[in-house]
């Protein structure tokens, strides 16, 4: 090995910058961070330097410095994977791969150093092993060859174990064409027996009772054999002989001497892969019962001497195991999940399957003292301790304050519903003693009833487990206290699965539960506990059924809503989150069942607590909604809830309306009008009020005032019937029902408050027209207020005088809030029929309200966008600009030929520029509209031939050729290639509408000829000014070709895709077509 | 190299913005198609571990018209759908398309290569809840 004073001055160079920058700073200064950052880049750029190549055995072979060392190996790894192995000549590669095997056999490396080049050795492979088509690679059997070298030099078989590793991982994340993938694999396959021995050695090894003399050598192997499973070369029943010795490394109380951590660990991270993907061959008697019965050798203390006499619920029955028993639990809490997760069929088939297993010899050791027979336990003993193991494991789970998160195994809360699913799915086939008559229910097997009796008992076990892990503690740390809801939630998940195998019994013992607790007067907590259950497993009540289960009449009566733990906010606002959640519940149930839980709500109305306060409001409002027709009867009450709604917080106020309003819109609408009035009328006047003080107090005004906006949008969500509109037959004005809400809506009370409110709106609209939050507000208001005339209301608005307002507001300033505005209310101006039949025409009136409102629109927008920088300055205005001539274009196409003298070419320019944008929403919006526009004018042309039929030639002969050029221009790259499948469903729509005879009739030439809009490709593709690109005249001829002889819209498509990626320079690449983005 | 995990949040605007920059860059020359395949492989791992830590729920009802399953990916078509969100809020829509697939890496454990003819094998192993 040679010496630094021995080196050439190149190296020794090398050796120095290499030690500056690796060497700890003397200061974290600028000047310093800035000085090893410089020496960094010196590095990079040297290492790019063909001359590199002749520094990386004299760095490797540089003793006592083990980061010089290690760049040597860097420099060797980063260069063949950067492809840089094709500056050298064959002969050069094959010395280098020589030179960097004799490395490799340098024993006493540092680990950093060793790995670095096994990383490098795995890169050449990957160069070298493949052939060239018809002549061999360059190093056949390197993996055989490497692991001779690493063995003659007498490196520990812990470090070739890391080889291998490194290898199979290096193979299997290539990126390889097919041919070259295929031949790594086969490399790997050849050396697949020298793997699977040099695994077993050590296993075998490891497994005697004798001292280890390398420690290392275990976790190395195992890890060796975890790096090969997943390329699936390794032969299943060579794998299946490491099984017993991997399963004897596990922790086993019952031998003599203690096991080794180290080792019981890598062994149970390895059968975790192995449950993971076991080979295809395996059947469970390999791997899943062997495991099984060691789960039931170890943890033999779950269910200890004669526990299989007991009765169910008793051998079930929970209870906490004692500390060393929890900590074990704990230890083997991955392995016991994955045995769960892949052998869950197993267990559910076999819980009362009485077949003896065969013992292995890994399992023979200590069944006497777990009372099993010599010839094996049952299927059935397993599967019912197996049960026992993971409810002891469910309720010891996540109970550890102090857990180590790196410790912290997976969740056994998986596996009961794994469980439960596979219960389900057990086929039926042969268990049945009779067949019985053909559609008739078939007799229970005795297998099935026992069968159906154990899982009840577990599950019954499992929802007490499942009780206490949520119950609040006071006194967990911060960490715990986050965690607690998700845990929260995913017990509830678990507890849905329970539910679908006990039914109405888990009700029963929930409410019988917090009956018990409230009776012994037990803590808040448990109660609490029990209710969050209750409410969890909701999502599976069957609607229909649950009406009848008189544990929820109980729950939801005085005996236990009237006798909540008062003071407790947690309590509380799970007691009000349960009345929310079963809020459906009370439309089954006579009147008086909603009582004791409607006190408890009003109650907490106007509790100080905020988080009381808004659970009890969404309680309210759910119920109300709900319950309408039975709470209409109370109207009184609620009248009392309004006069009060004063204590309740303003940010819970619409929500109360809206409760409200929705008990209201059960009355008969013309008894119903007084009540809106009380509602409504305070909060015109506030926000009256509020309009007045704006000039004093703007801020506090504005805030006052989208305070009532809300309010009024509460109270209008409230009185929009609940019942489906699409359940109104016999026209689309909302029936008997719909007749009276229009009877009433002529009452001279309720005509005050719609004008009212709309000129509250209108001097809103005025006054705040540039605030986003009050546009955010009104639009809310908007959608309440604006209806189909099925779902009128007493408040809803006409949306014809509400556009009025918003175009005036989009005048004084233009937002991208109005325009969306507009775009709603434009939209209701020609609602969709119930019926298709009855689909009519706007009426003249609508259509000019609609064109007017275009006009000063359009006139708005085109002012603010036609600006230099404007479109790109504006892409929100941009985007619901084109979203609202998007609506115009379909449901009132003709609005167009009312736009002023020189606005609809204003607006066709605009739309074209658009094309060009890079910001993608507004380019596809704008996309979308033209489409549109040109699909719908062309559609309805020949019937509006002194309209349309103008407007469409027009457009032809006009901006024809533009539209085309942009979008071509899109395609070569003026646009984002993420939009190319917008841009080609605009291209269709121009050769698809714009054919020949179009386009000659609108340019006035009567001949035939000239191929419509696919005629315009060529001029403009082959034009001098074209959008620079890749594509050149051949992929230009290539596309024009297709695009002008084609009559088919798929192949015009295709060929326009294939010359965006030619345009872009991506033809023949792969990324070219993964990177491609639907748009 | 084959995205070892799906690919589908390079559908979303993150990852439709996030393509278009790698385009850009790629057409520019500043980097390579190489690199520019690791970013978007890369943006796949990183979306798939993040949406697998998310916590947020929703609730979903509307009717289901179509659904099929592929590969371990879940596709339903509803139509009248309504998210119910963890915090109360509610979202309707006509229609919607949901796309469910266990977490990502679940593809890369269970890549494998077809020996004959080089292709991607999907596995089988039964995936994670969600």
């Amino acid at each position: 090995m040679s010496s630094s004073s021995t080196v050439p001055p190149d190296v020794a160079q090398a050796i120095a910058l290499i030690q500056a920058a690796y060497a700890p700073p003397s200061s974290a200064t600028p000047a310093a961070i800035q000085a090893v950052q410089g020496l960094q880049v010196q590095l990079l750029t040297l290492q790019r330097t063909p001359a590199s190549w002749g520094l990386i055995l004299p760095l490797l072979a540089f003793p006592g410095d083990a980061n010089v060392q290690f760049f040597g190996a860097h420099t060797a790894h980063a260069k063949i994977a950067r492809g840089e192995l094709d500056s050298l000549t064959e002969e050069q590669q094959i010395g280098l791969r020589d030179a960097l095997l004799e490395a490799a056999g340098v024993t006493g490396r540092p680990r950093v150093v060793r790995r670095k080049l096994y990383a490098a050795l795995g890169a050449l492979a990957l160069r070298l092993t493949p052939g060239n088509g018809a002549s061999e690679g360059q190093w056949p059997g390197w993996v055989q060859g490497t692991v001779e070298v690493l063995v003659r030099a007498g490196e520990p078989s812990a470090h070739v174990h890391e080889f291998l590793a490194g290898a199979a991982e290096d193979v299997s994340g290539a990126n390889l064409l097919p041919q070259a993938k295929i031949e790594m694999i086969d490399s790997l396959r050849s050396a697949a027996q020298l793997v699977l021995q040099s695994i077993g050695t050590v296993l075998a090894a490891s497994s005697s009772t004798q001292a280890d003399p390398d420690p290392a050598a275990l976790p190395a192997a195992l890890a060796c054999l975890t790096a090969w499973l997943p390329a699936g070369i390794l032969p299943g029943q060579d794998i299946a002989r490491l099984v017993p010795p991997l399963i004897a490394l596990l922790p086993n109380p019952s031998s003599p001497t203690p096991t080794d951590k180290i080792k019981s660990e890598a062994a149970a991270i390895t059968l975790c892969e192995l449950l993971g993907r076991p080979p295809a061959a395996w059947g469970a008697r390999v791997l899943l019962e062997p495991l099984f019965v060691w789960t039931a050798r170890a943890f033999a203390f779950i269910s200890p001497g004669n526990s299989e006499d007991e009765s169910l619920d008793r051998r079930y029955s929970p209870h906490a195991p004692p500390p060393d028993a929890a900590r074990a639990l704990r230890s083997s809490s991955k392995l016991l999940v994955a045995l769960g997760e892949a052998g869950v069929e197993w267990v559910a088939g076999s819980i009362v399957d009485p077949t003896r297993v065969a013992l292995t010899d890994a399992s023979v050791a200590g069944t006497s003292q777990m009372g099993m027979e010599a010839q094996g336990p049952t299927r059935g003993f397993l599967a019912r301790h197996f049960l026992r193991v993971m409810l002891a494991l469910t309720a010891v789970d996540h109970d550890d304050e102090d857990e180590d998160e790196d410790e912290e195994g997976d969740s056994a809360l998986g596996f009961w519903y794994l469980l439960q699913e596979a219960l389900w799915e057990i086929p039926e086939g042969n268990e049945y003693e009779d067949d019985g008559e053909d559609g008739e229910p078939k007799a229970e097997s005795p297998a099935q009833k026992a069968r159906a009796a154990h899982s009840t008992a577990a599950y019954a076990a499992l929802v007490r487990v499942l009780r206490s892990k949520v119950v609040w503690r006071r006194g967990w740390g911060k960490e715990r206290v986050e965690k607690f809801p998700a845990f929260r939630r995913d017990v509830g998940d678990t507890l849905v699965n329970a539910y679908y195998v006990l039914r109405d019994d888990l009700l029963v013992f929930y409410v019988a539960d917090v009956q018990a607790r409230i009776d012994a007067g037990r803590g808040w907590e448990d109660v609490e506990a029990t209710l969050h259950c209750l409410r969890a497993v909701h999502e599976a009540l069957d609607p229909d059924s649950a009406g009848a289960t008189p544990a929820l009449s109980i729950l939801f009566g005085p005996q236990v809503f009237g006798r909540l733990p008062a003071g407790y906010a947690r309590v509380r606002r799970t007691a009000l989150g349960l009345v929310d959640t079963y809020s459906g519940y009370f439309a089954t149930q006579p009147p008086a069942a909603l009582g004791a839980a409607l006190r408890y709500v009003l109650g907490a109305l106007t509790d100080a607590e905020p988080g009381v306060c808004l659970q009890a409001a969404l309680a309210l409002r759910s119920l109300c909604d709900a319950n309408r027709r039975a709470l209409a009867a109370q109207i009184g009450a609620f009248a009392e809830v309004h006069a009060g709604i004063g204590g309740v917080p303003d940010s819970e106020k619409a929500k109360v309306l809206q409760s409200i309003a929705s008990v209201i819109q059960a009355l008969p609408p013309t008894e119903g009008i007084a009540p809106v009035e009380a509602l409504v009328g305070p909060v015109l006047q506030r926000l009256g009020e509020a309009l007045g003080a704006a000039g004093m107090h703007p801020e506090a005004a504005q805030q006052a005032a989208i305070l009532q906006l809300d309010m009024l949008t509460g109270i209008a969500k409230g009185l929009t019937r609940a019942t489906d509109v699409m359940a109104f037959d016999d026209d689309d004005g909302g029936g008997v029902e719909g007749a009276a809400v229009r009877v009433a809506r002529e009452d001279q009370r309720t005509v005050a408050i719609r004008e009212a409110l709309f000129q509250a709106i209108a001097r809103v609209a005025e006054l705040w027209s540039a605030d986003a939050e009050v546009g955010q507000a009104l639009s809310e208001l908007f959608r309440a207020i604006t209806a189909l005339p099925a779902d009128l209301t007493l408040l809803s608005v006409p949306a014809q005088p509400l556009l009025g307002v918003v175009c005036r507001a989009a005048g004084r300033r233009l937002t991208g809030v109005w325009l969306a505005l507009a775009t709603i209310l434009i939209a209701q101006l020609n609602p969709p029929p119930m019926i298709l039949a009855l689909q009519a025409a706007p009426s003249a009136e609508v259509e000019a309200c609609v064109q007017s409102a275009m006009g000063e629109i359009v006139g708005s927008v085109l002012g603010v966008l036609g600006a230099p920088g404007g479109m790109v300055e504006n892409p929100d205005i941009v985007q619901e600009f084109f979203a609202c001539l998007d609506r115009v274009a379909q449901d009132f196409t003709t609005a167009f030929c009312a736009l002023p003298d020189g606005a609809f070419d204003a607006l066709m320019q605009c739309a074209i520029s658009a094309l060009a944008l890079q910001e993608r929403y507004s380019l596809v919006a704008a996309c979308t509209f033209l489409g549109t526009f040109i699909h719908r004018v062309a559609l309805y042309a020949p019937i509006s031939s002194e309209q349309l039929k103008p407007l469409q030639a027009h457009m032809i002969r006009v901006h024809g050729r533009a539209i085309m050029r942009a979008l071509l221009c899109g395609f070569a790259g003026a646009a984002p290639r993420s939009v190319t499948s917008n841009l080609l469903e605009l291209l269709a729509a121009l050769v698809t509408r714009w054919d020949e005879n179009v386009v000659n009739e609108a340019e006035g030439r009567s001949a035939l000829g000239g191929g419509g809009a696919r005629g315009w490709v060529p001029s403009v593709v082959f034009a001098d000014d074209f959008y620079p690109s890749r594509a050149g005249r051949e992929a230009k001829e290539r596309f024009v070709k297709t695009v002008v002889s084609s009559r088919s819209v798929k192949k015009t498509k295709e060929a326009a895709n294939q010359f965006v990626i030619v345009a872009w320079g991506l033809e023949g690449s792969s990324f070219g077509y993964s990177s491609v983005s639907s748009g | 190299m084959p995205s070892t995990f799906y690919e589908i949040y390079r559908g979303s605007p993150l990852g439709i913005a996030l393509c278009d920059s790698v385009d850009d860059y790629v057409r520019s020359g500043e980097i390579t198609e190489e690199l520019g395949r690791i970013v978007l492989a890369e943006f796949d791992r990183a979306l798939a571990d993040a949406m697998a830590n998310i916590d947020a729920r929703a609730s979903i009802k509307g009717h289901l018209r179509t659904y099929r399953n592929c590969d371990d990916v879940w596709y339903f078509s509803l139509r009248d759908a309504t998210f119910k969100m963890h915090n109360k809020q509610t979202v309707s829509t006509s229609r919607v398309k949901i796309v469910a697939c266990k977490h990502g890496d679940a593809v890369a454990l269970d890549l494998g290569v077809d020996p004959e003819t080089g292709e991607v094998i999907p596995g089988s192993r039964r995936g994670k809840r969600g």
